[in-house]
């Protein structure tokens, strides 16, 4: 895998985010901190460089339970252009970490805002069963494989899971990443991809059913 | 590049953008509208735009999957980038 360039630190960009970061982690810290836990020793790992990251889809606050998991500056996610033309969009735009797609119309824009990032070594986050479940995990999209391909980064697969009452602590779950440039290898057929579209999904439903069990190899909180 | 050569190219991209492979081949003219006569999702013409700036050396501008209705668009699309 290429070594993915290093962004701007210090930019004014940069700041204005750590602000808005900042201010909207202080409650989370408080209460809405996740506890981490780990598949292995290398999902442990700090990733280094770029990252897709994928999780499943329980609520409207799932982007700050992936931020507050994996603490990363440079940190972008992908979500539906609907949702940054509501009242509160401009908010969100402000943010400057959303990336907007019409799931009606993909626009090649909007993929290549995806892979940009990735190539500049920002860690991307992608909830790929496009819409918030009811409980029931939804069939994946094969669009992140592509996604990922294109920016020569892995795939970390999140498991979200959803609270028992309103007071107890959110768990989320951390695999190790997956090389899918090692899994295509060169210029993969469509079939391909939805062969590790199907494999990342039944990783999502491994971490789902290690959610349920509470013995781990390594454990973090 | 002519006009059938291009189309010859993107038959073959279009084999590797669906999982019916060969199968897809007989739909594939011209009129052919990508999504309902073809059956491909956004997903695959995601794929066939990644494949075709991949084969022809083109880049393609910031267009929706939806710009390209049927293959005879795609192909002009590329005739144009190439001229």
């Amino acid at each position: 895998m290429s070594k993915q360039p290093k962004a701007k630190l210090f930019s004014l960009r940069c700041l204005l985010m750590d602000f808005v970061r900042l201010t909207g982690a202080l409650p989370g810290l408080v209460w809405l901190r996740p506890k981490r836990r780990y598949t292995s020793a290398q999902a442990k790992k700090r990733i280094r460089g770029a990252a897709l990251v994928i999780s499943n889809h329980t609520g409207f606050l799932d982007p700050v339970f992936t931020m507050l998991t994996l603490w990363y500056r440079r940190q972008y996610f992908v979500c539906h252009q609907a949702f940054t033309e509501t009242k509160a969009g401009p908010f969100f735009r402000a943010t400057g970490c959303l990336i907007p797609i019409d799931a009606d119309n993909f626009g090649v824009g909007s993929f290549r805002a995806v892979t940009d990032n990735l190539n500049g070594g920002k860690v991307v986050t992608i909830f790929p069963e496009g819409h918030i479940n009811g409980g029931q995990m939804l069939t994946f999209q094969s669009g992140m494989v592509l996604m990922a391909m294109q920016g020569h980064c892995p795939i970390v697969p999140l498991f979200i899971k959803p609270r028992r009452h309103w007071y107890s602590r959110l768990e989320v779950i951390v695999d190790a990443p997956v090389d899918v440039a090692a899994l295509c290898g060169g210029k993969p057929a469509f079939a391909k991809i939805k062969e590790i579209t199907q494999l990342l999904q039944d990783r999502e439903a491994y971490l789902e059913q290690l959610a349920h069990h509470t013995t781990y190899t390594e454990e973090s909180t | 590049m002519s006009r059938n050569e291009i189309l010859e190219q993107l038959k073959e991209i279009l084999i590797t953008a669906d999982e019916r492979g060969a199968a897809l081949l007989d739909l594939v003219t011209e009129d052919a509208r990508l999504q309902e006569d073809l059956g491909l999702s956004s997903v695959n013409l995601l794929y066939l735009i990644i494949a075709v700036e991949e084969t022809f050396g083109i880049r393609f501008d910031d267009v929706g999957v939806n710009a390209f209705p049927t293959v005879g668009d795609v192909v002009t699309y590329i005739e144009g980038k190439l001229s």
